[in-house]
């Protein structure tokens, strides 16, 4: 394996213990992870309270469904971070009254990794963002926008004043590219410096 | 990755668009069920869930309050585990259980570090640390003469976290004796300031800390061992 992989190596065996009971390494997996699952949650649900519930439940998901995350095969990080999205989508859909300030939104949209970041992300995520700069700013903003939000089509339409139809499909178009652009680069090994292997 | 060959390009548009959050709270309720019933639609949802949690990537981490681990603990195992929380406050509890252990420690203490050594073995103490939940055990020995913490963990040669160690003076908060390296034996120094603080009736306690040690120089991650310290 790579370098830049040994950070999911440990995550991937906590998960691992997790699954045939061990508290330690669940112990250990919660003092790792719980300080991002909640980032993203809190941007989603946008008050500190319900987010924590929120959080709550992915964990005990987590604990629960540990068993399954090997035959996923996706990376621990991708699949935890899924766990406490969808707990956090569901959130705001179970309660469509809360109105989310906005305030905050706009920062996380523009959250971009710095370059030393950059140097210590997967070769994944590093591509991701090079396919994101491929798009036109503001449609890779309002990737970025929904992701960060959790905001169905009509929200965004409404948000940024926009008919549901052009949304839903600028949307639909830069997933497409999205996708292309990332499959059309294979290894994206040589950006790590990795002459090696 | 896997082939998806039954997948068209209406069927990632649907993977994403729920992946990403989009849909309306009918069309995600459907699109959730279809990834339960179709592994090749659950593999598409994992594929995209695998690119966009990238996004997250640059999102700094927020410290949710210490309440939810315990109402966490107490959902999955019972009120029995909050005792893993205040465990300081705990420790003559620990020290009275761990009676055992600490003999054991003397026998392994003993065995492991002065067999080798000619030095006479002027002041030291060992603690045999149980780690919550296995029955690996960890030996800690502390070498006043030497000012040397030695440490003795086979379970932490596979542990890749920052794993700090804390000397806790009977009564007296925490003081950190370093951080351990993932490996079997572990040396730290001791400081001039924590002789004095190593006693008999003291204990020693490993937690989960982040990179580069506890920011606050007390414990802030779980508490994975805890033993008492016995002079020998």
């Amino acid at each position: 394996m790579a370098d830049e992989s040994t950070n999911q190596v440990p995550l991937q065996d906590l998960i691992g213990r997790v699954a045939i009971g061990d508290r330690a390494a669940f112990d250990a997996l919660y003092a790792r992870t719980s300080g991002k699952l909640f980032a993203v949650i809190l941007r989603i649900v946008g008050n500190r309270a319900a987010s924590e519930e929120v959080l709550q439940e992915s964990y005990l998901k987590i604990w629960r469904n540990a068993g399954k995350f090997r035959r996923m095969g996706a990376s621990p990080m991708s699949w935890l971070i899924a766990i406490a999205r969808n707990g956090a989508i569901d959130w705001l859909r179970r309660n469509p009254d809360v109105i989310v300030v906005d305030d905050g939104l706009d920062k996380s949209i523009d959250d971009a990794p710095t370059p030393e970041q950059m140097a210590t992300l997967s070769s994944d995520v590093a591509r991701l963002y090079e396919c994101l700069d491929e798009l036109e700013p503001q449609r890779a903003q309002l990737i970025k926008r929904a992701y960060f939000t959790g905001c169905t089509y009509t929200e965004l339409a409404n948000a940024t004043k926009t008919p549901v139809g052009t949304v839903k499909s600028w949307i639909r178009r830069s997933l497409l590219k999205l996708r292309d652009c990332i499959e059309a680069m294979p290894a994206a090994r040589r950006a790590k410096g990795d002459a090696g292997e | 990755m896997s082939e998806t060959r039954t997948m068209g390009p209406d069927d990632y548009l649907a993977a994403a668009e729920y992946v990403l959050g989009v849909l309306e709270p009918q069309e995600r309720a459907a699109s959730e069920r279809r990834a339960q019933d179709d592994p090749d639609f659950a593999a598409l949802v994992a594929y995209w869930e695998a690119r966009l949690s990238g996004l997250a990537a640059p999102v700094p981490e927020v410290a949710p309050s210490r309440a939810v681990k315990r109402s966490i603990d107490r959902a999955l195992f019972g009120p029995e585990r909050r005792r893993t929380r205040p465990i300081f406050r705990s420790v003559v509890f620990w020290q009275a259980a761990s009676g055992a252990m600490a003999s054991i420690a003397i026998v392994l203490g003993l065995l492991m570090f002065t067999v080798q050594e000619r030095t006479p073995p002027s002041r030291a103490f060992v603690a045999a640390l149980a780690p919550a939940e296995t029955d690996a055990s960890i030996v800690v020995r502390i070498d006043i003469h030497r000012r040397e913490v030695k440490v003795r963990a086979p379970a932490l040669a596979e542990w890749q976290e920052a794993l700090e160690l804390w000397l806790i003076p009977k009564g007296q908060p925490p003081r950190s004796l370093g951080l351990l390296r993932p490996q079997t034996d572990n040396l730290l120094p001791l400081s001039g300031a924590d002789v004095s603080s190593v006693t008999a009736d003291g204990a020693l306690a490993i937690s989960v800390e982040p990179v580069g040690g506890s920011p606050t120089g007390q414990p802030t991650g779980p508490i994975l061992a805890l033993g008492a310290l016995q002079q020998i």
